[in-house]
């Protein structure tokens, strides 16, 4: 009897080990779950579009500073952006969901520009971070205080040499984007962006959502060429940086050229490049090399008697390879 | 159509144009956004979005739900919101600058291409600026908005 009941206890205490054992590992796997640090990048990439925020960022890159003033409104239904430039010449963004349309002023002039897309400080991340993970890896760092609120800073990065590194300071509770550096594989300041003030607001009310313009003056609207539809195979772009996908493409007039430029957008989630091909024709030069404006990388080349161009806030390598992307050009 | 287009947010066309520019509207992806760029501009300046019921995209809504022909056929809330008074700043002609387009573009590009049949131009010394504004036409970046195409 008393082998049984020791061996019966033996029993329920392999049981209770049993037990325990799995509660610890499926409390494990949760605490792993909720730990996931690519579930924080996520929470900043949603909280940017669904908050209603209003705040003043600091933005700078390598020759220019500009205080921006933001008001950001999610209703349920739609995103409201407006985003007014402090500093210089009268400027600032409307934006309804994907539309958005630049207010800029001159001395006689309000000029009104058609926009794409809403990646702009804070919403930089894409709304699907998948692709950001296969690209870059996540690295959690010290803990700072941002415009008057606590932050976590968190590094994005890049698994190859065609991206910069991002160094971001997330809200430590409600995840919103206070703060991004991007820098070079030298650690030189790409860009930055930070907020001086920022605060949650509630409530609908869209008074806020004009512009502040002269109406007395005269408006130009300065509109997105109409897409030229080409059926013609031009050329086949292959071999694109890891993780780029073309975002668009169009065949449109360009400044003051007469002939029809090809451009391409590729993006890894975060970053744009754009690369235009067109013929060149027997009056033109042709335009060779490579140069930097600002934070973008310009790369120049001729191709059986196409003119090739790549432009992007990008590193140079990103550049050179989206530019030998092209096969099978057609000569002109 | 842009004129179409604008000529419908302002509640000018009469009602058969009416029915076939929303017609040609829900039928094209591009007209679709076009519609949605001006009523944003529209509604914007007009500060129309504190009712967001009264506004034009509410168009936009019944092309998705119904034909066509229901908006124009009776005095709705939707042609009422299309017809709020003019208001006094009107002067700056709002529809009218939207037909009226012109190129920015050409303003402020300031290295226009020398017709000249010699070779090939180092982009370091004459930087390609109609391509660096096409790129930030397209591609949303925040340099594009804060910074380099500041108006000139």
């Amino acid at each position: 009897m008393s082998r049984f009941m020791s061996k019966h206890k033996l029993s329920n205490f392999s049981m209770q080990r049993l037990v325990i054992g799995l509660i610890t590992f499926v409390l494990s796997f949760y605490a792993q779950g909720a730990e996931d640090p690519w579930l924080h990048l996520e929470k900043a990439s949603q909280a940017a579009r669904k908050l209603s925020y209003k705040g003043i960022f600091l933005y700078q890159n390598f020759q220019d500073v500009r205080s921006i003033e933001i008001t950001h409104l999610n209703n349920g239904e739609e995103e409201f952006a407006r985003m007014v430039t402090l500093d210089g010449q009268p400027r600032e963004a409307l934006s309804r969901g994907n539309n958005m349309v630049l207010f800029s002023s001159n001395k006689e002039n309000v000029i009104i520009q058609e926009r794409q897309g809403q990646n702009l400080f804070p919403a930089i991340l894409p709304p699907d971070i998948e692709a950001v993970k296969a690209i870059y890896t996540l690295r959690f760092a010290d803990q700072e205080r941002i415009g008057g609120r606590e932050a976590q800073i968190v590094y994005l990065e890049p698994k190859d040499q065609f991206r910069y590194l991002y160094k971001l300071w997330l809200d430590k509770e409600f995840g919103l984007i206070l703060k991004m550096s991007i820098l070079d594989d030298q650690q030189k300041m790409i860009e930055q962006a930070s907020f001086n003030q920022i605060a949650l607001f509630s409530g609908q009310d869209l008074n806020w959502f004009k512009p502040n313009v002269d109406t007395h003056k005269k408006y130009i609207m300065d509109e997105v060429p109409v897409n030229k539809i080409s059926h013609e195979k031009y050329c086949t772009i292959t071999n694109l940086p890891a993780g780029y996908k073309e975002v668009s493409h169009v065949t449109r007039a360009m400044g003051t050229q007469r002939q029809i430029v090809h451009h391409w957008v590729f993006s890894d989630g975060i970053s744009f490049v754009s690369l235009f091909v067109n013929p060149i024709l027997k009056d033109q030069k042709s335009r060779l090399g490579e140069t930097r404006v600002g934070s973008s990388h310009v790369h120049a080349r001729v191709m059986n008697g196409n003119q090739i161009m790549v432009v992007g806030a990008v590193p140079k390598a990103t550049i050179q390879k989206i530019s030998n992307s092209i096969q099978d050009m057609k000569a002109h | 159509m842009k004129e179409k287009i604008s000529t419908l947010l302002d509640n000018e066309l009469d009602l058969k144009s009416s029915s076939q520019t929303v017609t040609e509207i829900s039928k094209d992806s591009r007209l679709r956004e076009r519609f949605e760029t001006y009523q944003l501009i529209r509604d914007s300046i007009k500060n129309e979005l504190s009712d967001v019921n009264l506004s034009s995209k509410s168009i936009l809504d019944a092309i998705d739900k119904e034909p066509i022909q229901l908006q124009f056929k009776r005095p709705s809330k939707l042609q009422s919101a299309i017809a709020l008074p003019t208001p006094s700043w009107m002067s700056w002609p709002v529809a009218a600058s939207f037909i009226a387009v012109l190129f920015v573009g050409a303003m402020i590009t300031t290295n226009p291409l020398h017709m000249k049949p010699t070779n090939a131009i180092e982009i370091a010394e004459d930087i390609p600026n109609e391509y660096i504004e096409a790129h930030q036409m397209l591609a949303p970046t925040n340099v594009a908005f804060y910074v380099e195409t500041q108006t000139k």
